[in-house]
């Protein structure tokens, strides 16, 4: 909701929202958003506060540049009452004109650090947090939580930069513009004062129809982005079936749909700013009028004795403009606080899930690390884990010290990946201990443990940048021989013709320009590199490759487990039946099967 | 810029009531604001001097009073009409441009020039049109109104006071000006380096939450936190920098607009004293002076996405002319013959075929020669990454090879019109799309006009009434997030669906079961039989299963297709997958 009409409101100029606020305004509850808001930018609020006062100062040396400019005016038209010289006057006023600059500039760096540093301190903490996390949580899609990082946490900056010192000037700037009106004039200072606080009450007035309009328009409001999006994504396939043309057609028709409902909303949306002009406007003409009737002697009331000067009249018909500014002002930066709110949920959302899952002992936090040995052996006792309410391992035993491959097989959902967490350190247990060399894991500390395994997981993430970067990733020193030699081990050397530049060639995020089974084949390469390690552990190695392919990394794996364990996580025959060892997990518990029974299996 | 005018003026072009018409009463308002204060001042001054001499001067108050009142209106009404006219012709605008932009894509992908297929490179494409609103409504009506007021005004005032007038003329060309390099050149730049901070902590980040798996067994988690933080430091650089320029830009247009109201009385005075104007209009100059700042306030607030919206409009008109080459490409094919499939000639005839993805990658389709005769059943074998899926592609001219000569029923593919194409052949396969709408229309993708009963039949053949049957909105049933997921499986029966709704002569099946289960993928494989008996098919797999009922099995390696013979060898099934 919040989302969709901030998207409306880039078109408006804040109307939407803008109308919309007061509304949410009068609401008794906040929005976790608004809460959590408030309190991520307190730290630099009186940074903020510093900001506006310098800005509203500014605003108000409007007061004697208007001064001097009306007597200067005024002395012309009649050389007895009271004057100025023009030139001195203008002088003045340039001069007064240079000092607000100043502060204006001065007060708005002052908002935009602040702001800065605030986003800043924000995303610094998102990233420690994402850093800090078990490697087995489950999260939100990696795009989301990148476009919380990009762009839900910029938005704060704008409201903490633009909004916030409006609206702490907006409580100051109008009262001591009206006072000072009210030292020429009392009845065109009460003019200001009834006209400027009707603004605010019926941009509410629109704001909660505006909302009522938008509410029962939120189905067609549905973001247009999306559905393109989501013929984009498709376009393959309305190729084939020739229905690109009627697509564009969709989209047209779609985007028709969408501008009829916005529009309704929009046409009482716009009427809150309307609301804004006929009250300036009005409070103009009116000021105009009385100082008009006031000078020729027909109307002779609202000052404090002597009748209006020309110079009075002068002053209050150039306040009343710059009255109503800071009110403008506000209405146009509302999109930024609604912006921010709309931000802040986003973020409150995903730190939620951050601390759900995030505040469980991990198992190796412990402050004493015991370096780590050579060899040694792995052994599981009694481990028992559950994932949310459910409890996925029970009693799991396993010893693993030989070099063998062992094989844990069952079908998919029964804990292979959750055993894997466990052994790597990304999950903690229930009950039962992991431990090596005689040691528990935490003894050696996370990192250290878990950098002394290599993983080939099932779906390997390559990152952006060369081959030779990728794999350098497990062993920092080894030189290109090294590098193609662990390649062809994992018969995926091909790679070095087929990607142009070979070693130094690039490749996208996701693997981009690799098929499935050359990124597995290319994480197998990765995982050999590291030569130090213990343990080699491979989920699903062979899921969705063909038979040639699938029989490589079988022979790549076999040839590790030479030197060191190779555990892994399949249910695939023909990994199986190369296994040394074949375990079975069953209702949480894993069973050893006989080398007989493992090939009826 | 350029490309910022050329979408302006096709705007200009599809909406022109709405174009001039919203100008004009962009105008109308501005230009009232600015009376109503001048006649306000102008009012004041003349009843003082009437007032000073005591009736001597007859003074008419009414008409004063009334022409207060109607630019009073005139700017509160004008300003919401002329909101609502703008905003409507943006919005129709818009849906026309994205449509366009669709094509774009569309065109470009078919070219194989899409290089990245990523959503993020798809969602920026399409936040580029939304930005473009701004075009109309930021940049050509505030700036058109300004230039228009300011110099209507100045033509105006010249009549009291010339001097007085340039010297208004002076300071507001400064101002435009200030505002116009802020929306230049440098602008650009820095807002192509945001861009670029962004998409770098876009990919750091994704990264680090994909990969944090691999990361902490590899290492590198705290380096990539540190790759991130560089991200977030330069972001948060280039951005702070964009606001302090905006920030900037204000102040300065607003300093603007008081040195504007001392100069322009400075100048007033003068004339007045050197006896070139009369007294009652000094107020006058005054009064303009403050009120023509107010059209540079409104486009300085908006000056800042200028850069932005310059950039998204290179990008989107680049897609537009994609978009209208392949649209007059398709019109030149569109007088084809029309393929015609005979017993006993070749359905498909590819020769010589050869591709690269890119000039400088090797060749992954080196000379390939396939014919295939009407009716026969062909399967493509290979290992991995051989290029298999290519073929498929380059057959259903979603890939263009980059030589070699493909006829489809007689015709040569390069030529032929797109409805003809799409009716001869047809692709299923593991890329299998399903929209975010109803069965019933994920169906009519494939044909429009297709009944009721005729969908259920296709979804009877595919395999999937049942499923549908047992939904309670049937064929309205939502698919996608939210919806009904389907699974691999009837994802594939779906596809199937759409093509038995197609009917087509030609059948490539790329990978039709690839990631399916064992019981599942025979399941796919018996509809996909029954639905194609007697017409031609190329099948392109490494799964044993789907030879079977093959006339002709070929082998794709090294780029080229070699002949297999029947039953297989132990050597060629050992390269299969057996389940």
């Amino acid at each position: 909701m919040t989302e969709n009409l901030a998207n409306v409101t880039e078109l408006s100029d804040a109307d939407v929202v803008e109308a919309n606020a007061p509304a949410k305004k009068r609401g008794r509850k906040k929005s976790a958003g608004q809460v959590w808001l408030q309190d991520a930018v307190r730290p630099e609020m009186k940074l903020v506060k510093r900001g506006a006062m310098l800005q509203g100062l500014s605003e108000l040396l409007w007061i004697p540049q208007a001064a001097l400019l009306a007597l200067a005016i005024a002395g012309l038209i009649d050389p007895h009452g009271p004057g100025l010289d023009p030139f001195y006057a203008t002088a003045s006023i340039l001069i007064l004109a240079v000092i607000r600059h100043f502060l204006r500039i001065k007060g708005g760096e002052i908002a935009v650090r602040a702001a800065s540093k605030a986003r800043h301190r924000l995303e610094t903490s998102l990233l420690s947090n994402l850093t800090n996390l078990s490697p087995a949580t489950e999260l939100p899609a990696s795009g989301k939580i990148a476009s919380i990082a990009v762009e839900h946490i910029q938005a704060i900056g704008p409201y903490l930069g633009r909004f916030l010192p409006i609206q702490a000037r907006l409580s100051l700037v109008p009262l001591v513009l009206i006072a000072s009106v009210a030292y020429v004039s009392w009845f065109a200072a009460l003019c200001l004062l009834i006209f400027g606080p009707l603004v605010p009450v019926f941009m509410a007035i629109v704001g909660i129809r505006a909302k009522k309009a938008s509410d029962r328009q939120l189905g067609v409001l549905a973001d247009m982005g999306g559905l393109l999006l989501d013929r984009l994504r498709g376009m393959e396939t309305l190729r084939l079936f020739g229905a690109v043309k009627r697509s564009e057609d969709d989209i047209r028709k779609l985007g028709g749909d969408f501008r009829t409902s916005t529009m309704r909303v929009l046409r009482i949306a716009f009427l809150s700013s309307t609301a804004l002009e006929l009250f300036s406007a009005a409070a103009i003409a009116i000021t105009a009028i009385y100082v008009g009737f006031s000078l020729l002697g027909d109307w002779s009331f609202g000052t404090y004795g002597s009748p209006l000067t020309l110079a009075g009249g002068l002053f209050v018909l150039m306040i009343v403009p710059e009255y109503f500014a800071p009110l403008r002002a506000f209405a146009a930066a509302y999109h930024d606080r609604a912006a921010g709110i709309a931000a802040a949920d986003h973020i409150v959302e995903l730190q939620k899930q951050l601390e759900d899952d995030g505040q469980e002992d991990i198992i190796g936090t412990g402050l004493d690390v015991v370096p780590l040995p050579a060899t040694g052996a792995l052994t599981i006792r009694n481990l028992s884990v559950s994932r949310g309410h459910r409890k996925i391992l029970t009693d799991v035993n396993l010893s693993l010290g030989e070099p063998e491959l062992v094989v844990v097989k069952g079908p998919s959902g029964t804990g292979k990946s959750t055993l894997m967490d466990c052994i790597l350190g990304f999950l903690p247990a229930d009950q039962g201990q992991i431990a090596y060399g005689g040691l528990p894991l935490t003894s050696y500390g996370l990192t250290n443990w878990q950098q002394s395994i290599s993983v080939l997981s099932q779906n390997p993430e390559l990152f952006h940048g060369t081959l030779r970067a990728n794999l350098r990733r497990a062993d920092q020193s080894a030189d290109d021989a090294t590098l193609t030699q662990a390649l062809k081990l994992a018969a995926v050397d091909e790679l070095l013709a087929k990607i142009p530049g070979g070693l130094s060639g690039q490749i996208g995020e996701d693997g981009k320009g690799l098929s499935l089974g050359e990124r597995r084949r290319f994480a197998l390469a990765r995982a050999a590199l590291r030569e130090d390690a213990r343990l080699i552990i491979a989920d699903e190695p062979t899921a969705d490759l063909d038979g040639a392919t699938a029989q490589k990394v079988v022979a790549a794996l076999k040839q590790l487990a030479h030197n060191k364990p190779v555990l892994v996580a399949t249910h695939d025959p023909r990994v199986v039946g190369s296994a040394d060892r074949v375990l079975t997990l069953k209702e949480g518990v894993l069973v050893e099967l006989n080398e007989r029974e493992g090939e009826q299996q | 810029m350029r490309s910022s005018l050329r979408i302006i003026w096709l705007l200009q072009k599809e909406e022109p009531l709405a174009f001039w018409g919203g100008l004009f009463l962009a105008f109308l308002p501005a230009a009232a604001g600015i009376a109503l204060l001048a006649v306000s001042g102008y009012f004041i001054t003349a009843t003082a001097i009437a007032g000073l001499s005591a009736g001597a001067i007859a003074f008419n108050t009414s008409s004063a009073a009334s022409s207060i009142r109607l630019y009073a209106s005139m700017r509160i009404f004008g300003r919401y009409i002329e909101r609502v006219i703008t905003h409507d012709a943006t919005f129709r605008f818009l849906a026309n441009l994205r449509s366009g932009v669709f094509r774009g894509l569309v065109a470009r992908e078919s070219n194989g020039t899409l290089s990245q297929r990523s959503a993020t490179a798809l969602s920026r494409v399409v936040s580029d049109v939304d930005q473009l609103d701004g075009l109309f409504l930021r940049l050509v009506v505030p700036l058109a109104s300004a230039t228009i007021i300011t110099g209507l005004t100045l033509v105006i005032l010249w009549q009291y006071s010339p001097m007085a007038s340039i010297a208004l003329g002076a300071v507001q060309a400064a101002g435009l000006t200030i505002l116009a390099k802020s929306g230049g050149h440098r602008q650009k730049a820095q807002a192509r380096k945001l861009n670029a901070a962004r998409d770098a902590l876009r990919v750091r980040v994704s990264d680090l939450v994909r990969g944090r798996r691999d990361l902490s067994v590899f290492g590198g988690l705290e380096q990539q936190r540190v790759a991130a933080l560089k991200a977030v430091n330069q972001l948060d650089d280039v951005q702070e920098q964009n606001e302090l320029t905006d920030m900037r830009n204000q102040a300065v247009v607003s300093t603007m607009s008081q040195v504007m109201v001392a100069v322009t009385f400075l100048f007033a005075a003068y004339s007045y004293q050197q006896g070139q104007m009369e007294l009652k209009h000094i107020a006058l100059f005054a009064f303009v002076a403050l009120a023509l700042p107010e059209l540079l306030i409104s486009l300085a607030n908006s000056a800042g996405s200028w850069s932005k919206m310059s950039g998204a409009a290179d990008r989107v008109r680049s897609l537009l002319t994609v978009g209208q080459d392949s649209e007059a490409l398709q019109n030149a094919r569109s007088n084809s013959e029309t393929p015609s499939f005979e017993v006993g000639k070749d359905a498909l005839n590819l020769k010589g075929i050869h591709f690269a993805y890119t000039p400088k990658a090797a060749a992954i389709l080196d000379g390939v020669d396939l014919a295939l005769p009407t009716g026969s059943r062909t399967v493509v074998i290979g290992p991995s990454g051989a290029g298999k899926s290519t073929l498929a592609a380059i057959v259903a001219r979603l890939q263009t090879p980059q030589s070699g000569a493909i006829q489809i029923g007689g015709v040569e593919l390069s030529g032929m019109a797109e409805d003809k194409l799409r009716a001869a052949l047809t692709v299923v396969g593991q890329r299998t799309q399903i929209f975010h709408s109803t069965i019933a229309e994920n169906l009519r993708v494939a044909r429009e006009d297709a009944t009721d009963a005729e969908l259920w039949e296709a979804l009877a053949h595919a395999g999937l009434k049942e499923l549908v049957e047992g939904r309670q909105e049937k064929l309205e049933t939502h698919l996608g997030e939210g919806g009904l997921g389907l699974s691999g499986g009837e994802g594939r029966r779906l596809a199937l669906a759409r093509a038995y709704l197609r009917n087509p002569e030609i059948w490539v099946a790329d990978e039709l079961t690839e990631g399916l289960d064992h019981a599942t993928a025979d399941k796919v494989l018996a509809s996909f039989r029954a639905m194609t008996r007697g017409k031609t098919v190329l099948m392109v797999s490494h799964r044993a299963s789907e030879l079977e009922g093959a006339d002709r099995v070929l082998v794709l390696e090294d780029g080229k297709l070699g002949e297999v013979t029947l039953p297989l060898s132990d050597e060629i099934k050992g390269r299969l997958r057996d389940d």
